[in-house]
């Protein structure tokens, strides 16, 4: 029992790779996470994102592309940047988690590319008809299509970790916006800066290589569940992932 | 022309005419700025919460309390008077439906309802806000004539 503090403060020891603070020093709430927990988070980001990619090709029924693009912790003003930027218009999914393991999952998708996904997951027989771009052109079902979306991807990617992690998540229902990036992401700024000045960011995207569709995942831990999401070793990732993938 | 100046969550920025201001996609979060016509000289802060949690000090734009403050002191040092400041409000928006279920005021109103009082008790007058709905607004604040332009992505620009 004893051992748990010196490991944290260990931890804490090893600065991290760049936590750019723009324009001030960190302050007393930065976060600092270890490179090897920032390892750990990539992994838990490629499992979630592999599951969420297998569920998302069991749907449209077509090969899906794995990319995870990061795990760093970011200085909260430039959590919108992570995305895009703030004004880049999107259509969002968002899942509040809650359980062992609390945080934000954010599944986001070009404005340009709601047309593509919509034609993927309810595909109109004999209309060659544009789709319009936006969530007022939409009617109830094309609505619930993309919440069930955001259902069946968030719950995979959460299944991913809960499974590694062996902690319960229980995910809120999905969100929907059609909306700017910074509006989208502000209320996951508000909840994190009540508790730190820092986000730890897992980014990851799953592609459609045909139609070019992308969907880019974000999972934003709570500062408080960092412990929960550290305590993984790789070896107990590795296997399974490899597993899973040599079984599809 | 003058190049906005961009405004990130729990930014604050006070300064004279021609300068201008922007938040890009404002939330849940409030948009405070506040102005004074004579010399042309305000401030907007891009906020986050309502107060600051336990006596910290940092940050000021982050918390409504602290950022009307700020403002309102920058300002009057650049020229302003303390009287002729006036206010506008935007922001505090409910981003996604799930929230709606819950009754209790959500963080978008709170921010609404913390940075309007302390603008009452700054004395600063709210000439105009546009708070509230469900959707995202980019604002840009003019310091020349002290105009607030918010575009969304429906509709067309509001100035107010």
């Amino acid at each position: 029992m004893k051992k748990r503090p010196q490991r944290r403060a260990a931890r804490r020891a090893r600065p991290i790779a760049r936590t750019r603070h723009a324009g001030r020093p960190p302050g007393p709430r930065a976060l600092r996470v270890a490179r090897a927990d920032l390892g750990r988070f990539h992994l838990l980001s490629e499992a979630g994102a592999h599951n969420a990619a297998i569920a998302m090709s069991q749907i449209i029924g077509r090969p899906l592309r794995l990319d995870v693009r990061w795990a760093k912790t970011l200085p909260l003003e430039e959590v919108a940047d992570m995305a895009g930027g703030a004004s880049r218009v999107v259509c969002a999914l968002s899942l509040k988690v809650y359980g062992d393991l609390r945080g934000h999952l954010l599944m986001l998708f070009s404005r340009e590319q709601l047309p593509v996904l919509l034609d993927l997951v309810l595909p109109r027989a004999g209309s060659d008809a544009k789709r319009p771009g936006g969530l007022q052109g939409m009617d109830e079902m094309e609505r619930s299509a993309l919440l069930e979306i955001g259902n069946i991807l968030g719950c995979a990617y959460l299944n991913a970790l809960s499974r590694l992690l062996g902690v319960s998540l229980l995910p809120s229902i999905p969100g929907l916006a059609f909306d700017m990036v910074g509006a989208v992401t502000d209320h996951l700024l508000i909840d994190l800066a009540a508790v730190s000045d820092t986000a730890v960011v897992l980014a990851s995207e799953v592609q459609e290589p045909a139609s070019g569709l992308r969907c880019e995942i974000f999972f934003l831990p709570h500062p408080d569940s960092l412990g929960v999401l550290a305590r993984t070793h790789e070896r107990e990732i590795e296997p399974r992932v490899a597993s899973r993938s040599r079984g599809r | 022309m003058t190049r906005p100046r961009s405004l990130r969550a729990g930014e604050l920025k006070v300064l004279p005419a021609p300068g201008k201001l922007v938040i890009h996609g404002l939330g849940s979060c409030v948009a405070v700025f506040v102005y004074d016509a004579g010399p042309r000289v305000g401030g907007m802060a891009h906020i986050l919460l309502p107060g600051p949690p336990g006596k910290e000090t940092g940050n000021l734009g982050r918390y409504a309390t602290t950022a009307v403050a700020a403002i309102v002191e920058e300002s009057i040092r650049l020229g302003a008077r303390r009287k002729a400041l006036r206010a506008k409000v935007a922001g505090g928006s409910r981003m996604f439906v799930i929230d709606s279920g819950a009754p209790r005021p959500t963080v978008g109103d709170k921010n609404i309802q913390a940075a309007l009082r302390a603008l009452q008790e700054a004395r600063v007058e709210v000439v105009a806000h546009d708070v509230g709905g469900e959707q995202g607004r980019t604002v840009v604040a003019d310091l020349s004539d002290g105009s607030l332009t918010i575009t969304t992505v429906r509709g067309d620009p509001r100035v107010v």
